[in-house]
């Protein structure tokens, strides 16, 4: 077979190899004694491959941490944060694309704009605020505040802007209530946004660290990205293993959940960046 | 039956409906009005005030908190640095990420196969990434310096010099995000029409020439886009890999703003001079957004 591209391959190739050999030699080390760590230095393939291949960092790393409760945790807030969200955010969606009431433009207004006040700075004033609801390390203060967001109110509005405003009227004659037409008729036609934008925050919960690094301190509580950092710790007795046993069981399930979900996760992100 | 409904209709606007919108609304309000407009505000009350993490409320003090962030040789070194990774990654990263779009774009076989790849660390937490590259910069074991002493150069100290670690957070941090870029560079050349490129070979131009007259023009909109958003994310979504690699120093070289600001505050306890930063941080974010409008506008 003639490659008709060579330099559009060579190109491909070079950056495939970029993003992979790292993640590769990252792998190789946590199959690593930690010996075998302390004297790598030469670089030939087995700076990729480990000499003896070993599964005891995994075994030490789930003596240290509970990596079932930490994923146990994680689901449980992520799952919270995404369901809620898309509930709280669909209902006011609603109201904004089917109802006239007053105050209605200057409070979309207010909705959206708030999505232009980074996380990371809120955190300072939130801490004090979930402080003073006694809210500091629970793992409601990793959920509560964030169960409505302007970006997910902006985006499905455009959405049921766009549902014909004929299929609500239709219910209507036929004794439906609002509630009704929310339930039966609005929330199954947005199916297909509800599913990017749950898609967007899910894996925004799943990443999240500054916000319990911060809020939480029990390490029953940790959520998965504060135990990698958890781990890392280790490195003061210079067990590096440990660390990258766990960032091997953190990124093997989003890599292989990615590869077979991957439309949906492209389209999710690329919605994301909307958001800006 | 039909005048019912015209009845229900005009009747669908009134008082009761006004309640059940507000209804539907509610809880948005109260959450988002609790816990993003209210801290909101207070982080710019705070600003004006003396206020510990521990709540202590000192009195209102008027400028000089900003007096002191504008003083502060430190917030000046964390500008520095947050506007060396701002500017380089908007132009290095922007740039790869067109090319390898343009690249990706060309209908060569199993170029999913490399998509899927290219998006492997943009899934992955940043967290994760960060720690990766932290070890892989590594003097002894990393495999970049191991590969330096391979081909007879010196090993570097990367993430432990001054000078360099700034830029290998930089480049972890590009290394990350690139192929989300690209993916968005791609969704802007699918809406090129094709007609636009067989015209222009039926006039004969260059590979070249359709990047200049067609490509890239029909592209400004997204480039300015990802422009803005870069800006925004290279002042923000720095506070993980900086934690992370380097806690802000050596010497802190890569103490960015929103690190900078997160120890002042959670470290040292100073929210009132935290808060004042990131209110002037924040304006800076805006203006620079309010710019890059005004100029990709302009072009048009």
């Amino acid at each position: 077979m003639k490659i008709k591209n060579p330099l559009t391959y060579c190109i491909l190739v070079f950056f495939l190899l970029t993003v992979l050999l790292p993640m590769i030699w990252g792998i190789s080390i946590a199959f690593r004694s930690n010996a075998e760590i302390a004297g790598m230095s030469g670089f030939s393939f087995r700076s990729f491959v480990p000499e003896t291949a070993t599964l005891e960092n995994f075994t030490r790393m789930f003596k240290r941490v509970n990596i079932g409760r930490v994923f146990a945790v994680t689901l449980y807030v992520s799952l919270s944060v995404t369901f809620l969200n898309l509930i709280i955010n669909s209902m006011a969606a609603y109201a904004f694309a089917r109802f006239e009431f007053p105050g209605k433009d200057l409070l979309f207004i207010v909705f959206v704009a708030t999505m232009i006040v980074p996380i990371e700075i809120l955190i300072i004033p939130l801490y004090g605020t979930l402080r003073g609801f006694g809210m500091i390390d629970k793992l409601s203060a990793l959920i509560l505040p964030f169960i409505a967001k302007g970006f997910g109110i902006f985006y499905l509005r455009q959405f049921i802007l766009g549902i014909p405003k004929e299929l609500d009227e239709a219910a209507m004659i036929d004794g439906c209530s609002r509630l009704g037409i929310y339930l039966r008729i609005i929330l199954p036609l947005t199916k297909p946004a509800l599913l990017i934008l749950g898609i967007i925050l899910f894996l925004e919960q799943w990443d999240s660290f500054l916000v319990p690094v911060t809020l939480i301190t029990s390490e029953s509580k940790m959520v998965l990205q504060v135990a990698i950092n958890y781990l890392y710790a280790g490195i003061y007795f210079n067990d590096i293993g440990i660390l990258f046993a766990g960032m091997v069981i953190a990124a093997i399930p989003v890599i292989i959940v990615f590869t077979f979900l991957q439309r949906f996760f492209i389209e999710g992100i690329s919605t994301s960046g909307i958001k800006g | 039956m039909l005048t019912k409904n015209t009845g229900s209709r005009i009747a669908g606007y009134g008082h009761r409906d006004i309640i059940t919108a507000y209804l539907f609304i509610l809880p948005a309000v109260l959450i988002i009005g609790i816990f993003v407009i209210f801290p909101s505000i207070k982080l710019l009350a705070n600003s004006f005030q003396s206020v510990s993490i521990m709540g202590g409320a000192g009195g209102f003090v008027g400028l000089e908190n900003f007096k002191a962030v504008f003083k502060s040789h430190d917030v000046a070194n964390s500008f520095q640095a947050t506007l060396k990774f701002m500017v380089t990654v908007v132009i290095v990263q922007t740039s790869l990420a067109l090319f390898l779009a343009l690249q990706v774009n060309k209908s060569v076989s199993g170029i999913g196969f490399f998509k899927t790849v290219y998006f492997f660390p943009v899934v992955v937490s940043f967290v994760v990434i960060s720690f990766l590259w932290r070890f892989a910069y590594s003097r002894d074991f990393g495999p970049i310096n191991a590969f330096l002493d391979f081909v007879g150069l010196a090993r570097q100290g990367f993430l432990s010099d001054p000078d360099q670690a700034l830029w290998c957070v930089i480049a972890t941090s590009i290394w990350k995000s690139w192929a989300f870029f690209m993916i968005i560079f791609l969704i802007g050349l699918k809406e090129i029409p094709k007609e636009l490129y067989e015209s222009a070979a039926i006039d004969g131009a260059t590979r070249f020439q359709e990047f200049i007259y067609i490509t890239f023009p029909m592209l400004k909109r997204t480039t300015l886009f990802i422009v803005v958003i870069t800006t925004m994310d290279s002042v923000v979504k720095v506070f993980v890999p900086v934690f992370t690699m380097t806690g802000g120093g050596p010497r802190g070289k890569t103490n960015v703003l929103i690190h900078y600001i997160w120890q002042q505050a959670f470290r040292l306890g100073d929210v009132s001079f935290a808060s004042a930063v990131a209110v002037v941080m924040f304006i800076f974010i805006f203006i620079m957004g309010i710019i890059q409008f005004k100029l990709g506008g302009k072009k048009e």
